[in-house]
């Protein structure tokens, strides 16, 4: 039976060749004070922590069965997580040798900034998995468990995970402000204050009611209960998805729109997942915000062929779809206002600007046509502006036309150009601050 | 690959497991007179906590957990009660689980009844059959690639773009 004296021995010998194996790997040495994936050692380290915590815990061979049975568990789950751990590795080493063009870098840590907080330690890596991901704090939930134990990372960690070939991809890389706005919503707690907004409705919970009772007819093995909570965990990611969309859309403007667009449409049209929404409900919650947001003159004006596509993809969001998609569509739909209210109310100052960013957008696209950097001629313009103006001329270099949006991605002139302005305008900012 | 998403799945499950071990230390803790700290207590309030919720979602479909974490661990114990109440009935389960709610508050509080011994060792068999269903599910999300779950799977966690 586990919990024996040798099952004992056994695992508390190979929890600490686990510790060990991650302690004493190179890429776990120490790094600069202030420099990117400090605080993502210390919490691989506060996991070790919590780990030895519960070693030192050890029961003794006469203690109760259950006690030593369920310590056997415990240290089963603790190495298991201790493997799982190695993921960060490469991670550390990635911080000493960043692949990421730096003019992307330096936005997406100012995206951080705005959007999660002023605490945060950005690491960003390749994937070979074509895909744009995200995880913070990911060994929290077992640090946290550990009675007694006290972390020392208080630094939020946060690993973005971009496709290989994409590192000097400059105008898809707005797609990262979306990944940050998954550590905005779980550091805010935003998907609650939108669950909130809704709960609080008496129509939203009779219509919430309503779907569950519809679903019993379809889903006949499964519970009321089981079907609420089902539908209940569906909605609240649907929630998560949206407001990221949202968050991108005050942090980058429509600079978001159209990499959302370039990435995510040759993948999926209006097919609905448990997980995320429907790109045609996200492309018209999408252009909703930006509407309101004052941007839609300046996106008829930058490409009226593909804003007139992105509508006929919005349009089809309210084709049919089953349930409970359906019902989950309906309601965020009638629910629009409360994404979009939660994404301002989080940008607060840093929200993007349409005034603003489209004086400096139309400067930065005049310079790529010159094909001059297009970091300003009259002082440093911002980064988001130099991101936007590039997209500006892409679409008259390639075509204002769906093809065009996807051949604007892969003009490797005019994005080596776009991150190297915003790298010289953050650098020429800093200067002139400290100066 | 998504490891990604599996690393922060893997943690969460297996903080489920520890919670769920760390419960079964802390009855034991109790039926055998040891002093409590006020982690056991904690473990222990929450440990009843949870059993309440699993109770009523039986009843509601509405009540339902505001975190992932508890609709997770209300989940395991609705299938760990299941699992221990060979009736199969769910009015059966449910007056299980109030009752085991019970007696874990009193000894959150070193107030044990006659009765509640027998009460307490069930549920150690309760959270430890709930322990070994996330060990299971920990050793999955590990070895495994991250395929999309049935609607009726576990939430994921760390969703991609």
């Amino acid at each position: 039976m586990d919990g024996n004296p040798s099952d004992l021995t056994l695992l508390l010998a190979s929890a600490q060749q686990e510790i060990d194996g991650l302690r004493d790997d190179p890429r776990m040495s120490s790094l600069e004070a202030g420099s990117r994936g400090v605080a993502l050692r210390s919490h691989v380290l506060d996991l070790i922590g919590a780990v030895e915590y519960r070693v030192a815990q050890s029961p003794t061979p006469s203690s109760p069965e259950p006690e030593r049975r369920a310590f056997a568990r415990s240290m089963r789950q603790s190495i298991l997580v201790l493997r799982g751990a190695h993921a960060a590795l490469p991670w550390l080493e990635a911080t000493r040798r960043p692949t990421l063009n730096l003019g992307s870098l330096y936005l997406t840590e100012d995206c951080a900034r705005s959007l999660v907080g002023n605490d945060v330690d950005l690491v960003v890596v390749p994937d070979p998995e074509f895909m744009y991901s995200t995880t913070s704090w990911m060994f929290s939930a077992v640090v946290i468990s550990t009675p007694g134990f006290v972390a020392a990372t208080t630094r939020r960690p946060i690993v973005l995970n971009y496709p290989l070939s994409d590192s000097d991809r400059l105008l898809l890389h707005p797609i990262f402000a979306h990944e940050l706005g998954h550590a905005a919503v779980d550091e805010h707690r935003l998907v609650a204050d939108v669950e909130a907004a809704l709960d609080n409705d008496p129509s939203f919970v009779a219509a919430f009611g309503k779907a569950v009772t519809d679903m019993e007819a379809l889903w006949t093995a499964a519970s009321p209960t089981q079907i609420a909570g089902t539908v209940r965990a569906s909605l609240r990611q649907w929630i998560e998805e949206l407001l990221c969309d949202h968050l991108a859309v005050e942090a980058l403007g429509p600079a978001f729109l159209w990499a959302f667009s370039s990435f995510v449409m040759p993948l999926s049209y209006g097919v609905p997942a448990q997980s995320h929404p429907p790109n045609t409900l996200r492309t018209r919650l999408l252009i909703t915000h930006l509407t309101e947001r004052g941007w839609r003159a300046y996106l008829d004006r930058a490409a009226p062929n593909i804003m007139s596509w992105l509508d006929g993809i919005a349009a089809d969001a309210a084709s049919p779809i089953a349930m409970p998609y359906s019902f989950l569509r309906d309601q965020l739909l009638a629910y629009g206002q409360v994404l979009r209210d939660t994404a301002l109310s989080r940008a607060g100052a840093h929200a993007m600007s349409p005034a603003e960013a489209e004086v400096g957008a139309n400067e930065a696209a005049d310079l790529l046509a010159e094909t001059i950097l297009p970091n300003g001629t009259h002082g440093p313009l911002d980064g988001r502006s130099i991101l936007l103006g590039g997209w500006q001329h892409a679409f008259v270099e390639h075509g204002d036309h769906p093809g065009g949006i996807v051949a604007a991605t892969r003009d490797r002139q005019i994005q080596e150009l776009v991150g190297k302005a915003i790298e010289m305008s953050v650098v020429e900012q800093t200067w002139t601050e400290e100066a | 690959m998504r490891d990604l998403q599996r690393l922060e799945e893997l943690s969460s499950t297996a903080a489920l497991g520890l919670w769920s071990d760390d419960v079964v230390v802390a009855i034991s803790r109790a039926t055998t007179g040891t002093q409590l700290t006020d982690a056991d207590e904690g473990l222990l309030k929450e440990a009843a906590t949870i059993l309440d919720s699993a109770a009523k979602r039986t009843a509601k479909p509405l009540v339902t957990p505001r975190t992932a974490r508890a609709l997770a661990a209300t989940d395991t114990a609705l299938i760990a009660v299941a699992a221990l109440v060979s009736e199969g009935d769910s009015r059966e389960q449910k007056k299980l689980m109030t009752s085991l709610a019970k007696a874990i508050r009193r000894a959150a509080k070193s107030a044990l009844e006659e009765g509640d011994s027998a009460q307490l060792t069930r549920a150690m068999s309760l959270f430890g059959i709930f322990g070994e269903l996330q060990l299971v599910e920990s050793n999955s999300v590990l070895t495994s690639r991250n395929d999309s779950k049935a609607w009726t799977g576990t939430q994921a966690i760390s969703p991609s773009f």
